[in-house]
């Protein structure tokens, strides 16, 4: 059985090498089924409740509790990432959620935005990590920049997004937004070469 | 200039707002390159605190300008580390003309905005941006990539 992919856009982001394929392409798909699932499994509950037998009280123990979170999460759909593609994305993860930089009157990232932004980097497949922002009520933001053009893009529960495009061409600046599912986010970038924001130019 | 509260600020004057670590604009390795837009939105309701009903901000032309550009801007972020904001180390301040913060809620629809002189007990140059819708996400980016967009990272600025 060949590996079904989403679309054909996927395979054109990532190099051929990393791409999972052949004998073991039933057990990834599987596998991947599993991951994108809308809750986390017990398994993957009972590893994070080892981490929190109280209940978080503190900023600090709160926002520990939510980056175990992310990772385990992350972890589930390793196999589709390379080693430094995750490693760097986790210091990422850690350098947003630090206490020492985090704002008591925010909401620290909450599991069903995290799993809207997991399940978007399964379907754009971008070589390039974004840059990670965060708003108030807790929806994590994915941001590509690429000179003066910007991708933003905020993760809402239920695989929604709500993107935010500022695009120049011929020396005019271009700007776009909406808000879409998940499905059709690729639909609504592709104007704007959404190739040039997640592969790597170098 | 001598104001009273809720006179307009000047459009020729700058107001200065404090950027959150997580609002700013990273790239990927974690370098700071802007501002996101959802540093401008205004914040919800929770269970402890009532909805926000206007930015805040702090008038830069509050301080004395003795002839160094920086010396106004340094004294309004001291200012607001002195305030009840907890100005924390990685975060940031944007400066934008008042002219210029008009125009892009003008340019947004967003004609009832007004930015007005509003002193608190902790912060004497404090401002507030009245009628500031509370979201679009399109204002917010305009101001974040254009007329509130002078960031200013607060380890540049000494204690």
């Amino acid at each position: 059985m060949t590996l079904q992919i989403r679309s054909n856009t996927a395979l054109d982001l990532w190099p051929r090498d990393q791409i999972h394929a052949g004998q073991y392409s039933q057990q990834i798909a599987a596998t991947r089924k599993q991951a994108l699932q809308p809750h986390i499994s017990e398994v993957i509950r009972s590893k994070y409740a080892k981490h929190s037998q109280n209940k978080a009280t503190s900023l600090e123990e709160k926002l520990y509790d939510v980056r175990a979170l992310c990772k385990i999460r992350t972890a589930s759909v390793a196999m589709y990432l390379t080693s430094e593609w995750r490693s760097r994305f986790f210091s990422q993860l850690d350098n947003l959620l630090d206490a020492e930089n985090w704002e008591e009157e925010d909401t620290p990232i909450i599991e069903a935005s995290f799993n809207t932004f997991l399940r978007m980097i399964m379907l754009m497949w971008p070589v390039r990590r974004p840059g990670l922002g965060a708003t108030s009520e807790g929806n994590i933001i994915a941001a590509w920049t690429v000179d003066r053009d910007r991708l933003t893009i905020e993760c809402l529960p239920g695989d929604k997004v709500r993107w935010v495009v500022s695009w120049h061409v011929e020396g005019m600046q271009e700007r776009a937004a909406g808000d879409v599912s998940l499905t059709r986010l690729l639909a609504v970038l592709s104007p704007y070469d959404p190739k040039r924001w997640f592969i790597d130019a170098a | 200039m001598q104001l009273k509260r809720n006179n307009p600020i000047p459009l020729d004057d700058h107001i200065i707002r404090y950027i959150p670590w997580a609002k700013l604009l990273k790239d990927e390795d974690d370098n700071v390159i802007g501002i996101l837009g959802t540093a401008f939105k205004l914040r919800e309701a929770t269970e402890t605190r009532a909805a926000e009903k206007y930015l805040s901000a702090t008038w830069l032309e509050y301080f004395p300008n003795n002839g160094e550009s920086n010396e106004q801007i340094t004294a309004a972020i001291r200012a607001m580390r002195a305030s009840n904001i907890d100005v924390k180390p990685k975060s940031g301040f944007s400066i934008g003309k008042v002219s210029n913060i008009q125009s892009a809620c003008i340019q947004s629809n967003a004609n009832a905005v007004r930015i007005v002189y509003a002193p608190s007990d902790s912060n004497k140059a404090h401002v507030a941006v009245n009628k500031f819708p509370c979201d679009d996400a399109g204002l917010c980016n305009l101001l974040a990539e254009e007329a509130w967009a002078q960031l200013i990272l607060n380890c540049d600025i000494p204690a």
